[in-house]
């Protein structure tokens, strides 16, 4: 493990993102905008009564903890390393004495590090005006910790798989996209994955999506039974060791396919 | 024998995609996409010793940054051998990767957003240099290469010219045993070229360094290369020295004068009257050019002097270049 060689990285991808001031606060803010869309539409229709065991208060909680769960979890470098394969611009990852993984992680978490503060102080400022009336257990809370970060290595795990798809289909926008859109539906966005109907919950409880987000998010606003939670633990590391293990296969049977293009 | 770099039958075939242009031809590859196979590399071998410098030069689609990127590890074989630094290219060994250096033409090392100065720190940082050797790394390549003024800016302001320096700077603060130089000089003018030249130069002997440098610019290869390993689609021409390419493809001299005026000399006139074969290459007024085979060139060159009083007499090699376009065109004769 190359930790100096991580380090730099990150310090790289920091001093690129400095550079470019207004693009991770407005990114940030975009970021921002669907959940707080969702808020607003929940709180109008919970008015003073309350959904599926959700009233006004818990959506407000849920949805400004759902806001920086997003922004811990939220990966970009997929959409660029799919770009990299096709341009062949991987070539200077490949170059270099490091996991090509090293450099998708030390932008992500370089992207977080610079975006975190703004959105921290909005979510801040949000609780105050719109009240933050969830109380937060110690258990929940450490418990939290493990499933925040599993959820931040799924969701990375899972994208940078499907961006590796570039080795063999040259362009990967619209599966990432198509990725977002489930991410979008199923984890927690739109609605509490509790209040999804039926088929549709049933569904979110087996895939990975619900445990790249709305999982970490209702576990500490104690919306889950202790039965639901140690589940939920479970099936989300289960589903850590299956994208790790999936993006180790796909990486080194695509990187035998690589062309490194462009002379 | 111990070598630096081993290619033993190394082959790379690359399956690509193609079609008629229209429309028809692109609506009909959604469902029928055709394919072709292109050996860019067929079964090549050769081997270099540590410390050699080795020019590796072909017309463009020969397959030289082929064999660039595989001995560098960013492409698999499609069969055949390498063995590098006593590693597997392909099996892409961080002991491996951090004892080579491979400057792609027209791939950065730099980061755009960074100053120069903290891309070099990158580096160190992920090749694990020391902070010692870091800075007396820094202040040789600094001193050679004339880094100074640069350090503090970001790589996306640079000039072409500076950002090569800074490249070239970029590849070696690790030490590489190996150097991959792929058309290091491409895009500079000539007093940068001199430049990079006499840096790599100094740098190999003194060093030990193994180069493997591809280049169109014959300059380079003259003055930095004393083998040459000609590749043309895909196969080996020539694997010696450029005299000796030289040699087997233009085994002739050029036979430059001025004739007095008034004077006429033809080539019928040569070989009619004194059986010399001599091509005239080149007439303008009465400067001439004559393409003569060495076994010739004494006797004619008395007769010239014999029957006129010449001035700017020259016998001169042909030009490499011309050489070069003549193998790349023809071949190399058996």
């Amino acid at each position: 493990m190359n930790f100096r060689g991580g380090i730099a990285l990150i310090r790289k991808s920091l001093f690129s993102f400095m550079a470019s001031r207004g693009f991770f606060w407005t990114l940030s803010i975009s970021w921002m905008m669907g959940p707080l869309v969702f808020m607003f539409v929940w709180l109008a229709a919970a008015g003073n009564g309350s959904i599926g065991g959700y009233n006004k208060s818990d959506f407000t909680s849920y949805y400004l903890i759902l806001i920086l769960v997003n922004q811990l979890t939220y990966p970009t470098s997929h959409w660029v390393i799919g770009e990299n394969i096709q341009l062949g611009t991987l070539s200077t990852w490949l170059m270099r004495p490091l996991p090509v993984i090293y450099e998708a992680v030390a932008s992500d978490m370089a992207l977080k590090i610079v975006c975190m503060p703004l959105v921290l102080a909005l979510v801040v400022l949000l609780g105050i005006v719109l009240g933050f009336g969830t109380v937060l257990s110690w258990t929940a809370t450490a418990l939290f910790v493990p499933a925040l970060l599993m959820a931040c290595m799924l969701r990375f795990l899972l994208s940078y798989t499907i961006a590796l798809f570039a080795f063999w289909t040259q362009k990967i926008d619209s599966l990432l996209n198509v990725n977002d859109t489930l991410v979008f539906l199923l984890a927690g966005q739109v609605a509490p994955t509790l209040l999804l109907p039926g088929i549709l919950r049933n569904t979110s409880m087996c895939l990975p999506f619900r445990y790249m987000l709305g999982f970490p998010v209702e576990l500490l606003t104690g919306k889950l039974a202790v039965q639901d939670v140690v589940t939920g633990l479970v099936i989300q590391a289960i589903w850590v060791f299956v994208a790790f293990i999936l993006q180790k296969v796909v990486l080194s049977h695509g990187i035998k396919k690589y062309t490194a293009i462009g002379g | 024998m111990g070598y630096s770099i081993s290619v033993d039958s190394i082959k790379k075939v690359y399956r690509i995609s193609q079609r008629d242009a229209g429309l028809l031809p692109a609506v009909k590859s959604l469902f029928r996409p055709a394919y072709s196979e292109v050996t860019a590399v067929d079964g090549i071998s050769f081997n270099l010793k540590q410390g050699e410098m080795v020019g590796f030069i072909g017309p463009n689609g020969a397959g030289k940054t082929t064999t660039l990127k595989m001995l560098s590890g960013l492409l698999h074989p499609t069969s055949g051998k390498i063995k590098a630094a006593d590693f597997v290219p392909w099996d892409r060994k961080a002991a491996y990767l951090k004892k080579i250096g491979f400057l792609m033409g027209n791939k950065s090392q730099l980061t755009w957003d960074n100053t120069i100065g903290d891309s070099f720190f990158i580096l160190k940082e992920i090749y694990g240099v020391s902070s010692n050797d870091f800075k007396n790394r820094m202040n040789e390549l600094v001193e050679l290469l004339e880094l100074d003024d640069l350090l503090k800016k970001l790589a996306r302001t640079l000039s072409l010219g500076e950002r090569a320096r800074c490249e070239l700077a970029s590849v070696l603060i690790h030490s590489p045993e190996i150097l991959y130089l792929d058309e290091p000089t491409l895009g500079l003018d000539v007093s940068m070229q001199l430049k990079l030249r006499g840096f790599l130069k100094e740098y190999n002997r003194k060093y030990g360094t193994t180069v493997l440098l591809t280049s169109h610019y014959m300059s380079d290869i003259v003055s930095l290369c004393p083998r040459v390993i000609l590749i043309n689609k895909g196969r080996l021409s020539y694997d010696g020295d450029l005299a000796g390419l030289a040699e087997k493809v233009a085994p002739f001299k050029l036979l430059k004068f001025r004739l007095p005026d008034g004077e006429v000399l033809t080539e019928n006139s040569l070989f009619e009257q004194y059986k010399v074969k001599a091509e005239l290459v080149d007439a303008v007024n009465q400067e001439r050019t004559l393409r003569v085979s060495k076994e010739y060139l004494l006797p004619l060159t008395a007769f010239l002097l014999g029957k006129w009083s010449l001035s700017d007499l020259s016998i001169e090699d042909p030009p490499i270049e011309a050489l070069i376009d003549k193998v790349y065109r023809e071949g190399i004769p058996l």
